[in-house]
């Protein structure tokens, strides 16, 4: 345990646990939540915009409902929204820049000038469009964003791939007869995927920052489900007076992706580290 | 006499050079036959940008090849292509510079000298490991070496198992790149013992490049010296080392001597 606390550092080891811990919390919303039915959407209206207290710790939303439950509940949309848009845009994104890089010639040309016309679209405003003509839905937010996030993992790939093909371990497997398939997925994609990883965890926090703007805009979940970017959208209306609605919410968003963006450093650094002690 | 083994003719190498108007480059090989007894060793001596590397890259078909032939066995090894190429790869076992970038730093020793016997389309199974633990020992390392990474092993160590690798699927042709360069002398003493052991074992064909000669006299027959793409001087070892005809080939006598 202190080997991987050393290994992490003190900064990756929290962050870690925060995530871990909003996993769980995720995981576990129905069990963990003091009001599950209201975290799951049933109002309460004689209750409605209760200030933080003993009995509604982080107090009531307009509609009644224990913003807390909701914030717990929350967590199970926006993580899977961050970790889905991540593990699309990997899927997308590493097979094409390991093909582009690889073969390089024609196949390269063509993969990346595709993947030239979606970074040539602001990210943001693409997603939003993208959102907008499937309708409001978490897969349908998930699908918007991945696809603006795709090329960037394809161009990262293709990198890496360029570097590792000219390395003389993959020259002695092609030299020994290994297939070309074979040398792209044992030699080269296990190197290239370690950096496109770390990467990876970075931008779980970015992603779930975008899929919260999404459903901030209204392009995300539909109601009653409880989303972290609808529930600041909805105590937008009663903020400042009544801050606890949209401040919760806020700062669960804020804590995830600084700890995803904090662990993913660590994890970098691991990984830079290991590569000084091997070449 | 037997039948030579590699036989290259004319041979000429030229990188190709970047633009539309760049002016090409010269041959990095420029006219080079030669031609390898079975079972003999031909020792490829010049410094750096003499060519040898890339006649050697040439003769692995890992740079094309503006003209001249080659022919391995026999046959025309320039006609080869595709998955009869892959097959034709078998054949020829190469050991590269520097071991610890040759093999894989992601996978075990194990797994490194499975990789061969796999592209042969061999069955992993117990009689696979069996035959891994045989190659390896054969280059004088026990068994228990097969679950570490190259990154565990000494420089020595590891250029054996590179060389076990090389020699997997019992090639007719040992290729070797300069493989003690990058060892300290008294481990390149070991490696090229066990050089000279697989050669009276097996009859092993080798052609061995370095820009040492004093390393390549003990192991070669023949020696060609390459300088600036062609071949300056070419003939039995203890003729060579004995009395040099070129003034590039003392030097580079000299050269060992001093180290």
């Amino acid at each position: 345990m202190s080997a991987f606390v050393r290994r992490l550092g003190f900064g990756g080891t929290l962050c870690l646990a925060l995530i871990v811990t909003f996993a769980l919390l995720a995981l576990f919303a129905p069990w963990l939540s003091p009001y599950p039915d209201q975290g799951m959407g049933t109002p309460n209206v004689i209750a409605k915009l209760k200030p933080p207290a003993a009995t509604f710790w982080l107090g009531t939303d307009h509609l009644g409902r224990d913003v807390l439950s909701r914030v717990i509940f929350g967590a199970r949309v926006s993580m899977s929204a961050g970790l889905l848009i991540v593990a699309f845009s990997l899927l997308i994104g590493l097979p094409v820049g390991l093909l582009a890089g690889y073969f390089g010639g024609w196949v390269d040309e063509a993969l990346m000038r595709i993947t030239d016309v979606f970074l040539a679209f602001p990210a943001l405003l693409l997603a939003v469009l993208l959102a907008a003509a499937l309708g409001p839905g978490l897969l349908n937010s998930i699908v918007a964003v991945a696809v603006t996030w795709w090329p960037w993992y394809a161009r990262m790939a293709r990198a890496e791939v360029l570097v590792l093909r000219g390395q003389p371990y993959v020259e002695a497997a092609s030299v020994m007869g290994v297939s070309q398939a074979r040398i792209a997925i044992r030699h080269i994609l296990p190197g290239a995927a370690r950096p496109l990883l770390v990467q990876a965890a970075l931008d779980v926090g970015p992603a779930l920052l975008t899929a919260s703007s999404l459903s901030f805009l209204g392009l995300g979940v539909l109601p009653p489900t409880a989303d972290w970017g609808k529930m600041v959208d909805e105590g937008r209306k009663f903020f400042p007076d009544r801050w606890w609605v949209a401040a919760a919410p806020g700062v669960a968003i804020f804590l995830l992706a600084l700890a995803f963006s904090v662990l993913g450093d660590a994890l970098r650094n691991r990984e830079g580290g290991k590569r000084r002690d091997t070449t | 006499m037997t039948a030579p083994l590699v036989e290259v003719h004319d041979l000429v190498v030229r990188y190709k050079s970047r633009g539309l108007f760049a002016a090409p480059f010269k041959p990095a090989v420029n006219g080079v036959t030669l031609s390898l007894p079975a079972g003999s060793t031909l020792g490829l001596v010049g410094e750096s940008g003499s060519g040898k590397s890339s006649l050697l890259r040439a003769l692995l078909r890992l740079v094309p090849v503006e003209s001249g032939t080659i022919s391995l066995g026999g046959e025309d090894w320039l006609a080869i292509d595709g998955p009869a190429l892959r097959r034709a790869r078998h054949s020829i076992g190469f050991v590269a510079q520097n071991p610890f970038l040759s093999l894989s730093p992601r996978l075990t020793i194990a797994q490194i000298l499975a990789e061969p016997l796999l592209a042969r389309g061999d069955k992993p199974g117990a009689e696979m490991k069996d035959r891994i633990a045989l190659l390896l020992s054969r280059c004088g390392l026990p068994a228990n070496f097969l679950p570490l990474r190259a990154s565990e092993l000494s420089g020595g160590q590891a250029q054996r198992v590179s060389i076990a690798r090389a020699l997997a699927l019992s090639p007719r042709l040992l290729v070797l790149d300069e493989p003690t360069s990058a060892l300290d002398v008294s481990v390149q003493a070991q490696i090229l013992n066990l050089l000279l052991d697989l050669k009276a074992d097996s009859g092993l064909s080798m052609l061995f490049v370095t820009h040492n000669l004093k390393v390549v006299a003990h192991l070669a027959e023949q020696l060609m010296v390459m300088r600036q793409g062609s071949v300056v001087e070419v003939g039995a070892t203890e003729r060579v080392m004995a009395d040099p005809a070129q003034a590039y080939t003392r030097e580079l006598i000299g050269f060992g001597r001093r180290r």
